[in-house]
């Protein structure tokens, strides 16, 4: 029995096959993991805790339709509306991510916004169970623009803020 | 013999390694009995296996028991393979293995024979007895109930103490690689075992689908693979006699295996409400898992090389080594079924049942077979009839081969249908004689291990048994070193394998980390998600719902049928929205479900009317004649009418799946808008029309009507319509017959606990307006489903061959003036405010009613039914009889005029 002679060598062809094998793990690891719902044609939202990425910053601006919206918040909102905790109406927080849902991450913040805008006057009344709101808000275009940037900016700030307290 | 001899001169600092042949003593008698009980139990399993696989081809076969039944049959099979037979296997491996590994004798003989008893009949024959009797629980590889689950706990406690201890009692430098997989196992199942079984019943949904993820993958990954590579990693070099290819790749295949295996059980969910990075930390660990196993195999078929003179002619290496090369195609199976593109098709079919038998038979039982027929033939007083040792092999492979590609088809088969729009059905269909080849390929390994137990018993006697207790061989120790050159090589990975870094880092370290990554953290952060997702409103189950919830939960449904909708098109467009963690806020414990037999039923609220409900689950081939799903005849008082209380409770459960998101209105966002109308899918649609439906909402077979139904003429050549009549009849016996009777007379199997009754299709004419919408839309209110998704020329033929049922009376009724002036000033008096002024069946009180009321311009009964109804109403539907407040002349008189009616209306003011 030989089983001496190629021990020498023996050391060499496992380190080799050791890498080859994890280099082709990781290509697999690559292509697995990748979302390829788009190749089949599809773009339905990813679970919605997948979808919560950060927020890019508010420019200086936007930081004038910021001020703007955070008045009319105070001033038509705050009767029912909080940022993070459930009142007679949705968090803003929550209402984010009731309005985020179906947006990828890349279609960017605009999208969302847009979304928001329109969702100032209520026009799903009743999700989550909620008594429906008031449907006519006699807000401007612009006004309500401004509001759902200053709830699209201020639920993320509230993320943000609750990462750095954990730091 | 060079290397045996440096290697034992080399270990001389070993404490009591012996020099002569005075070596640990080795009990057994344990290991005969433990070899006992695991081919008892393999054969008793095999046999719930075949009977279960049997129930695909005859749901009728050992039906009317709840013992027998399909659900725990089932839950027994699984928990009997894997704590009857490989349990078994395994502890005679470890008394005959860890005291040559250890140089120490197990820690008690008395501890032995009381492990044995716990097993055996604590944990195998009262699980058993308890799982028939109903009490289980629906997790997956955790079927046992806690009571059980609370005796396998305390076995592995055993087991630390029994084969653990005497390894880290020996404070070996360089232990044998078996010995870490023997450690690892036993201490990391030790762990994962009371999570997986305890952690789902208290921690609801998708955060305890988490924690089943990682118990299902560890039962496989950190109890059987373990265990079956100690024995591989024995028996080739005990039987070669040299040691094993390389010490370095034992070492990184032990702990690549043990860090990735914990990883893995996300991937059971992928797509699912489970937090995305989650799904993808475990495809990766997937990915190199797979790696990884071609490093262990290659160093176990490494050591066999220039010996395949050996393996052919020694039974046990065979087995040992067919095992080894099935563990290589199934560990690349599963690392690829993981990925996302391929699991996204692949998941809930058959092609996972290949997978696993692949692993359980292939891998797991032909090593443990290959040990103990290795043992046999070293046990002094035992040994096997090659002959028919050597049948057996072929018989168990053969079978085995036959079912994995069998049932990996199918699962294909079965994939590609569920993509189309065709009927849930139609996959049942598809894949009926590939269940059968299953069944049949179950009886060859069902022979071929009744054959490795005669094999064992049949054995030349050449040795009589003379003390319970013998001294080991000593040259079988020296095959058991780890490689000279490599050890040198790599001295400084010396310390990983040490008993106690086995222990502490590939048993409690791995578990540890994995239970954190994959199950705490996405479960705080699905935790936080549901508080602020969840409606505040969201309502508990009521009692009845969660006593149908136990039930459903016993009689194995959860094993069919899943409830969650994966955010794939085909799973939403088949089924509605996908399953969002909230919903699952109170589901204790998760109910999710791994295989698709049946359709998902997550959004059944709402779906199907009461009376389908039951009569299904009395028996499913009353309305669905090619159903495989189980009667369940012991929920009910020997009728489908009568439900009894338990059956009453399923149905109430079932009503309520789904039911807190349509309450909640999570669905009137736009989701229709973010599916595309333009999919791959919808190129397979015969035409756009069956696209109509908004993908979020699922065809229901209820309410769920559809403006845009369209109108389906047959034929009008008449050839042509031969042929569609023709058609439409297959397709009607298909399905239709087993509600409106072959002849479409409304006598079905079903019809007799209907309410609304299955219409008799011969006793109106329809027009194909009329019979185009029922097909499209159903009937609310009845029993009725729609059909839109079978392809429209099949549902033209279904409306030329409903035509043809109607045979126009040959003598046409005198339909004179005056008698339906009369007709029709009765007609305003009683009928309008239901059937409308013009009989257009939209009068004021139409709207509340379900089902509607006729119209009679698309329907004209005939005279004996309008008779029929005007004597007695329609049961089941809000029309009463009219015997007591019409005199039988009105009567005649309205059936004449309704019957006038049929054609367009004269007003426009139509539907």
């Amino acid at each position: 029995m030989a089983n001496n002679i190629g021990s020498d060598h023996q050391s060499r062809p496992p380190i080799r096959l050791l890498i080859s094998v994890l280099l082709l793990g990781t290509l697999l690891a690559w292509w697995g993991t990748r979302d390829h719902r788009s190749l089949f044609g599809e773009s339905l939202r990813e679970p919605v805790a997948a979808a919560n990425t950060a927020l890019p910053e508010a420019t200086p601006e936007e930081s004038v339709l910021l001020d703007r919206g955070s008045q009319i918040s105070q001033r038509q909102c705050a009767g029912c509306h909080e940022s993070a905790t459930r009142s007679s109406a949705p968090s803003y927080q929550e209402i984010v991510a009731f309005y985020r849902r179906g947006f990828s991450t890349s279609a960017g913040n605009w999208d969302l916004r847009a979304r928001l805008a329109s969702a100032v006057t209520h026009p799903q009344p009743g999700w989550g169970n909620f008594e429906p709101g008031p449907p006519e808000s006699g807000l401007s275009l612009d006004d309500r623009i401004a509001l759902a940037s200053w709830i699209l900016n201020s639920s993320d700030q509230n993320k943000n803020a609750g990462q750095g307290a954990g730091q | 013999m060079t290397t045996f001899a440096q290697n034992l001169s080399g270990q001389d600092e070993r404490p009591n390694r012996p020099s002569s042949g005075a070596l640990p003593s080795i009990e057994y008698d344990l290991i005969r009995a433990h070899v006992f009980a695991s081919l008892v139990t393999l054969v008793i399993s095999v046999l719930f296996g075949i009977t279960v696989a049997t129930k695909f081809s005859f749901p009728e076969f050992l039906g009317s028991h709840a013992w027998l039944t399909w659900g725990r049959l089932r839950y027994n099979h699984t928990q009997g393979i894997f704590f009857g037979w490989l349990g078994n296997a395994f502890l005679a491996f470890f008394y005959y293995a860890v005291p040559r590994l250890a140089n120490r004798p197990v820690l008690s003989r008395k501890l032995g024979w009381f492990l044995f008893w716990i097993w055996n009949f604590a944990v195998v024959l009262s699980g058993w007895t308890l799982v028939a009797a109903g009490f289980s629980q629906p997790l997956e590889w955790a079927e046992f109930p806690l009571v059980v689950a609370a005796f396998v706990v305390l076995a592995f406690i055993l087991m630390v103490f029994e084969f653990v201890l005497p390894f880290l009692k020996a404070r070996l430098s360089d232990l044998y690689v078996s010995g870490w997989y023997i450690i690892g196992g036993i201490i990391f199942t030790m762990l994962a075992y009371p999570v997986g079984n305890v952690v789902p019943n208290v921690v609801p949904g998708a955060r305890g689908a988490a924690f089943s993820g990682l118990w299902i993958h560890d039962a496989v990954g950190l109890f059987v693979t373990p265990f079956a590579l100690a024995i591989a990693y024995y028996v080739i070099p005990a039987t070669t006699r040299r040691p094993i290819f390389s010490h370095f790749l034992s070492m990184v295949g032990f702990w690549v295996l043990f860090f990735t295996y914990p990883l893995n059980g996300t991937h059971h969910y992928v797509y699912s409400a489970i937090p995305m990075a989650a799904q993808k930390g475990a495809i990766v660990a997937s990915a190199y898992l797979g790696m990884d196993v071609i490093l262990v195999v290659a160093n176990l078929l490494l050591s066999l090389r220039g010996n395949s003179g050996t393996a052919s002619k020694d039974v046990p290496l065979r087995f040992v080594w067919f095992g080894v090369v099935s563990y290589l195609v199934v560990s690349l199976q599963g690392s690829i079924q993981a990925l996302m593109p391929v699991n996204r098709f692949i998941h809930f079919t058959d092609w996972v049942i290949g997978h696993s038998h692949l692993a359980m038979i292939g891998f797991a039982s032909f090593i443990a077979l290959g040990g103990i027929a290795h043992m046999w033939q070293r046990i002094p007083g035992t040994r096997y009839n090659e002959r028919m040792m050597n049948w057996s092999f072929w018989l168990i492979a053969i079978g085995l081969t036959l079912m994995v590609t069998d049932l990996t088809i199918a699962g294909l088969v079965e994939a590609q249908v569920w993509q189309s729009s065709a009927p849930w059905i139609d996959s049942v269909r598809a894949v009926g004689s590939y269940w059968l080849v299953r069944t049949l390929s179950g009886l060859p390994i069902l022979a071929g291990f009744v054959l490795f137990w005669t094999a064992l018993v049949t054995g030349p006697r050449s040795e009589t048994v003379t003390s319970a207790v013998r001294p080991v061989a000593a040259e079988e120790i020296v095959a058991f070193e780890n490689g000279s050159t490599a050890s040198q090589e790599f001295s400084w990975t010396g310390w990983l394998s040490h008993a106690h870094v086995v222990a502490f880092g590939a048993g409690v370290g791995f578990f540890a980390l994995s239970f954190l990554v994959l199950a705490i953290i996405p479960g705080k952060e699905l935790e936080n998600e549901i508080k602020q997702v969840a409606p505040v409103t969201m309502a508990t189950l009521t009692a009845s719902e969660q006593r149908g919830r136990v039930i459903y939960g016993r009689e194995g449904c959860a094993y069919c049928h899943t409830e969650q909708v994966r955010s794939l098109a085909a799973d939403v467009r088949r089924f509605g929205a996908p399953t969002e963690p909230w919903e699952t806020k109170y589901d204790y414990p998760q109910l999710w479900g791994t295989r698709r037999i049946g359709p998902d039923l997550s959004r059944e609220f709402n779906l199907r009317p009461r009376d389908w409900q039951l009569t299904h689950l009395y028996n499913p081939r009353l309305v669905m004649r090619d159903s495989v799903m189980p009667p369940y005849p012991w929920l009910f008082d020997s009728s489908p009418n009568q439900p009894t209380q338990e059956g009453l409770d399923v149905l109430a459960y079932l009503e309520s799946l789904g039911r807190a998101r349509q309450l909640s209105g999570f669905d009137r966002q736009t989701l229709a808008s973010t599916v595309r109308s333009n999919t791959s899918e919808a190129a397979m649609a015969s035409e756009p029309l069956a696209r109509a439906t908004p993908p979020s909402i699922p065809i229901a077979m209820i309410g769920g009507y559809s403006s845009s139904t369209p109108v389906l003429h047959p034929s009008s050549d008449p050839n042509g319509l031969q042929e569609e009549v023709n058609h439409g009849g297959i397709l009607f016996a298909a399905n239709c017959a087993s509600c409106h009777g072959s002849a479409g007379r409304g006598d079905g199997k079903a019809s007799a606990s209907l309410l609304p009754k299955a219409a008799n299709l011969t006793a109106a004419r329809f027009s194909d307006e009329r019979l185009s919408s029922v097909l499209w839309n159903g009937i609310a209110g009845s029993a009725m489903p729609p059909w839109r998704q079978l392809p429209a020329e099949d549902l033209r033929a279904l409306v030329a061959y409903v035509d043809s049922l109607h045979v126009p009376s040959a003598a046409p009724s005198t339909q004179d003036v005056k008698n339906l002036e009369k007709g029709k000033s009765l007609f305003a008096a009683n009928c309008a405010s239901c059937h409308g002024d013009t009989g257009a069946g939209n009068g004021p009180a139409a709207g509340a009613l379900a089902p509607p009321p006729t119209n009679f311009h698309l329907k004209k009964p005939t005279s004996e039914r309008g008779w029929d109804v005007l004597e007695n109403g329609v049961p089941g539907t809000a029309m009463p009889p009219w015997q007591s407040q019409l005199s039988a002349d009105e009567r005649s008189v309205l059936v004449e005029f309704v019957r006038s009616l049929y054609g367009p209306p004269q007003e426009t003011a139509g539907q």
